[in-house]
């Protein structure tokens, strides 16, 4: 390029510093750059609606969970980092001006004040997965929370004293049956030191040797809780089922939304230094009008992600 | 790789033009590359959204039952229209950048709304577990 730019220059003709040698002009390398950021962009998209798919499916097939799981999350730590994305935002569409019209000293405020609120996203964010780790809310078998969440109503129950819902042991088939699930691995031994086990004309009756799962239909055997936790989680048993799956979806979206901010600090860090280097004015600002339209973006998806996640109902 | 052209020479001169007083001409539109946000609209645009943000969760407050989830969309959808509009400058963009991310939208939404019709077609068939009839390790709820 440094070649091409001599031979230009030999020539008689002025050749912008920051114009590569395939594009004609600087107009033509600005809307091939966007082009190619948008195409970028739509398959974040593309990945993200994957995601916003799980979610709308399992959604409209289980309400219930998520009008009782998202009670669990702070709305109002999700509100304030709504606030800091959409600040970001604006700062980053100014810094966007501020290098189109080469004000160096403003262009490099704002996009500090940008990488700055990104921190303040991500320390947000902490402070909320800290609290979801501590509390047990995490995904399948890890789900494992000692209350359940404020302002939640769980039909039939009475905390912490009330044993409602006390019924007479042992009266439903199903109770019967993890009943039976549970003594079978205590009764296998006895079976084995017997000898095999022979039904009324002689015949050996063959016996699996796996022992009967301790997961019934709706997850995890209705006694676990009590048997290893103690009865005063009995609500355990009460709330939706499959509540673990909440937090699947809540992680796997709000993780992925995470390391788009984080890629979005770093890209921000790499402009603010060449911005720190003088490198941007009317003719070259590129790197910052891009980098601000993939920030865009991921301000957009938590537009959707917030209301989605923490404010149902 | 001909600059000769008289729209780039001119596009070039405008450009070292602009490099000059860039300072002197905040405020006012320049015709170099790209277009150029006044500082108030992105203020408002801002303050939009800020106020929108305060309205979904005001609305999650209320009672609206079905209708809250809609409301929470609508709302967001119009924030998303606006940083799209404004701070991704599309509105000012060659429409083919619009062409693009729009025909994303559409088939993102074919793709979700097709997983949901086929969900809700099969939802009667799924194993269903009443909340209200649970196994607790001191008999049936119910």
């Amino acid at each position: 390029m440094s070649q091409t730019a001599h031979v230009e220059a030999s020539a008689g003709h002025e050749h912008p510093k920051n114009l590569a040698h395939h594009f004609d002009t600087p107009e033509q390398q600005f809307d091939a750059g966007k082009l190619g950021v948008w195409l970028f962009l739509t398959t974040e998209v593309l990945l993200f609606s994957g995601l916003f798919c799980a979610y709308s499916v399992y959604r409209a097939n289980h309400p219930e969970v998520f009008e009782y799981a998202h009670l669990y999350l702070n709305k109002w730590l999700g509100g304030i980092n709504t606030l800091v994305l959409i600040f970001s935002s604006f700062t980053m569409a100014w810094a966007v001006r501020a290098s189109q019209l080469g004000q160096r000293k403003l262009l490099i405020g704002l996009l500090s004040i940008t990488l700055l609120c990104g921190f303040g996203f991500l320390s947000i964010k902490y402070i909320e997965y800290k609290n979801k780790w501590e509390e047990g809310l995490l995904w399948g078998l890890r789900y494992q929370p000692d209350k359940p969440p404020e302002h939640s109503v769980i039909p039939g129950l009475v905390l912490p004293e009330g044993k409602a819902g006390e019924g007479a042991p042992g009266s439903a088939p199903a109770t019967a049956a993890a009943n039976a699930s549970a003594s079978a691995p205590a009764s296998a031994p006895a079976v084995a030191a017997t000898g095999p086990q022979r039904n009324a004309e002689g015949y050996v009756v063959e016996q699996s040797q796996i022992p009967p799962a301790p997961v019934g239909p709706k997850g995890i055997a209705p006694n676990y809780y009590t048997k290893y936790k103690g009865p005063e989680i009995e609500w355990r048993g009460r709330e939706p089922a499959n509540v673990n799956v909440f937090f699947g979806i809540y992680f796997i979206m709000t993780g992925l939304h995470g390391l788009h901010v984080i890629a979005g600090m770093v890209l921000i860090g790499w402009i603010l230094r060449r911005s720190v280097r003088g490198d941007f004015g009317p003719g070259y600002f590129n790197p910052v009008d891009f980098t601000g339209l993939y920030w865009h973006l991921v301000d957009l998806v938590w537009i959707f992600l917030f209301p989605l996640l923490y404010l149902i109902k | 790789m001909t600059p000769e052209d008289g729209l780039g020479k001119a596009l070039m001169a405008n450009m070292h033009e602009s490099t000059g007083h860039a300072e002197g001409a905040a405020g006012t539109p320049h015709q170099g590359v790209g277009h150029v946000l006044p500082v108030k609209l992105l203020v408002a645009v801002f303050g939009g959204l800020v106020i929108l943000t305060i309205l979904t969760v005001a609305v999650s407050e209320m009672n609206l039952g079905p209708w809250s989830l809609y409301a929470a969309l609508a709302v967001a959808l119009v924030k998303a229209t606006l940083v799209a509009l404004y701070f991704m400058h599309l509105r000012y963009d060659k429409p083919f950048n619009a062409v693009v991310f729009l025909g994303c939208l559409i088939f993102a939404t074919l793709f979700i709304s097709f997983a949901l019709t086929d969900s809700l077609y099969y939802k009667s068939t799924k194993i269903s577990i009443p909340t209200d009839h649970m196994h607790t390790p001191f008999g049936d709820t119910k």
